[in-house]
């Protein structure tokens, strides 16, 4: 499993705004739910309960909401850049303005966390995080996000 | 504690050294003054020449106030007298034999049934045998000492390049597995013990012990590109008491196992005894021999030879075919460094097997588990926080812990928990520490402390 396999420019939102982790979660699983024929609700419900065992902030305003859901039949990964900050985690916490979401089948926890553990290490690259904040086109969000899991230069 | 230990060879030496630099008030007697001559000049440890199966020999060791014997010579039947003597003639509270054979274990314990006081019998094989299986039960695995009464799992792997594991930051490992206890215990780099922390990353190489739920374990090896196999395969190397003993507890699984030999006789009494394990004549480190029957396709490779050299090399040549995963008994404390770097998952040593059963008998009360990862240098405790205990005072970061001392999971009621420095540990808590051997006994003296 390589993440670089999954990720999708048409599940690539970079110019997005919310107040909170809830409003942005809920626009992240409102944009996603369609992909996977599952309600939005479910998949805004799935994510918060995983935020509410420990926030998925990873720093560098970086973070990996994800869950577990029936009727998905393979990993989805929704990449989604927000214009302001979103307090994760306490409301001390840090903020978070580039989420990688990913929506697993429940039977392969395996892969799973593959997927959550490549995207993690991908990204405690400073260089590799600045230039996600940075780019303008979904297009090219994609391509470095393969190049740096694959291991190459950008 | 006065300990006396009869036996000079490497358990009884090695159990000494590491009594005396506990801080307890250690003798050894050894009847061979050449051999007491020797380890003299390498151990700090107070030594008495003398037959120590013999009742004045042991009234000058001091028997008579002793707190803990243990009798560790090679032979069954000295080790016999010599902890009947004691526990009969002496009262001594606790006492340690080894003792190879199930009949003189028989024996023992009908005549020693009456008597009071604590005894623990050791035999070596049969411990070694435990220690093949409980690896063989995580693929991969280098160690794997259960603590929490099964309920979390201590299991060092080396990380390989190809790892999802490789480049990890400790700190993610909560963002993996938020629910469930999993962390980091201790990592060996370029042969160097690290005590963790959160901005430490995990690197292909390392050879990483993971505390863990043991119900993780299927995701943590699928981390570390490693996989069960559905069927399992074993050549054993080597018509030994081990390597019998081991196919027969592995018949008993239904495990299908090849046993070699290079001794005719051997393999004949091997067959005589086993039943649907195939029994082949031939050399373990005959290269043809071994692809002739099949190694390259087995999941597990065990080398119980005698000779503990040839079984490294079996091991080596066994990998090179292709075996899937590899385990060598090597008694020499320096060979374990090959781990890892030479292809050979784990080492297996009777001696210091039979050293960590005694030791962990020596210190029970405070400490109800203890385990030596690998080359000895970090041992994991688990100890039960009394109302009295230092360990239950302040917050963790302000308890004064000795240096190299990391309180890794605690057990309040059935819950497992893994605590930050903010967290406090409650009366009754179990405690699972991480400690490199240097520091065990400031941590002795530490826990020690509260106690009085």
């Amino acid at each position: 499993m390589k993440i670089q396999t999954l990720i999708n420019p048409a599940l690539i939102h970079l110019d997005l705004e919310a107040s909170d982790l809830v409003e942005a979660l809920t626009i992240v699983a409102e944009l996603t739910a369609p992909a996977l024929n599952l309600s939005a609700e479910v998949v805004t419900r799935g994510l918060l309960d995983r935020e509410a065992l420990g926030s998925t902030a990873i720093g560098g305003s970086f973070a990996i909401p994800h869950c577990k859901l029936p009727g998905v039949t393979g990993i989805v990964i929704t990449l989604a850049r927000f214009r302001n900050a979103i307090v994760f985690g306490s409301p001390e916490g840090e903020g978070v303005r580039f989420l990688f979401v990913v929506l697993s089948p429940p039977d392969q926890p395996a892969l799973h966390l593959q997927a959550l553990s490549q995207i993690a290490r991908t990204m405690k690259s400073e260089d590799i995080r600045s230039r996600l904040l940075d780019v303008d086109d979904p297009a090219e969000v994609a391509d470095i996000v393969r190049r740096s899991a694959n291991g190459e230069s950008l | 504690m006065k300990a006396i230990v009869v036996g000079g060879g490497l358990v009884g030496s090695s159990l000494a050294a590491k009594l005396a630099s506990d801080g307890h008030d250690v003798i050894l007697v050894e009847r061979d003054r050449e051999l007491v001559r020797e380890l003299n000049e390498r151990l700090d440890v107070q030594m008495l020449v003398g037959n120590g199966t013999t009742v004045p020999v042991l009234k000058r060791a001091g028997i008579e106030g002793c707190d803990l014997l243990l009798a560790t010579t090679d032979s069954d039947e000295a080790n016999m007298v010599v902890a009947l003597v004691g526990s009969a003639l002496f009262n001594v509270p606790r006492v340690v034999a080894r003792l190879r054979d199930e009949g003189h274990k028989e024996s023992f314990r009908s005549i020693a049934s009456e008597m009071g006081g604590e005894r623990l019998l050791i035999n070596p094989d049969t411990a070694a045998v435990d220690r093949i299986l409980s690896l063989m039960t995580v693929p991969g695995a280098v160690d794997v000492a259960p603590f929490f009464d099964g309920g979390l799992q201590v299991a060092g792997f080396i990380v390989k390049e190809t790892s999802d594991f490789n480049g990890l930051l400790l700190s993610h490992l909560r963002l993996l597995f938020p629910a469930v206890p999993m962390l980091v215990a201790a990592i060996r780099r370029d042969g160097r013990w690290r005590v963790p922390h959160g901005e430490d990353e995990i690197l292909a190489g390392d050879l990483v012990y993971f505390a863990m739920d043991p119900g993780e374990t299927d995701n943590v090896l699928a981390l570390l590109g490693l996989q069960r196999e559905a069927e399992h395969k074993v050549m054993i190397a080597g018509a030994t008491r081990i390597g019998i003993e081991l196919a027969r507890r592995l018949e008993e699984t239904g495990t299908s196992v090849t046993l070699l030999d290079g001794r005719r006789n051997a393999c004949e009494k091997a067959a005589a005894e086993l039943a649907s394990t195939l029994v082949i004549h031939g050399s373990p480190t005959d290269r043809d021999r071994l692809v002739e029957e099949g190694a390259e396709r087995v999941d597990d490779f065990i080398a119980c030879t005698d000779d503990h050299e040839e079984n490294v090399v079996a091991c080596l040549l066994a990998r090179r075919l292709g075996a899937a995963h590899t385990f060598a008994l090597v008694d020499n404390p320096a060979l374990a460094g090959l781990i890892g770097e030479v292809g050979i998952d784990a080492v297996i040593s009777p001696r210091l097997l039979s050293v960590s059963l005694a030791l962990q008998f020596a210190r029970k009360g405070r400490v109800k588990a203890v385990a030596a990862l690998l080359d000895d240098a970090v041992e994991v405790f688990e100890v039960e926080a009394g109302a009295g205990s230092r360990l239950v005072e302040e917050p963790l970061a302000q308890l004064g812990l000795p240096r190299g001392v990391l309180v890794a999971a605690l057990r309040r009621g059935d819950k497992i928990l893994v605590p930050t420095g903010a967290d406090r540990i409650r009366a009754g808590d179990s405690v699972l520490l991480i400690t490199t051997t240097k520091s065990a006994s400031r941590l002795d003296d530490f826990l020690e402390a509260g106690q009085s």
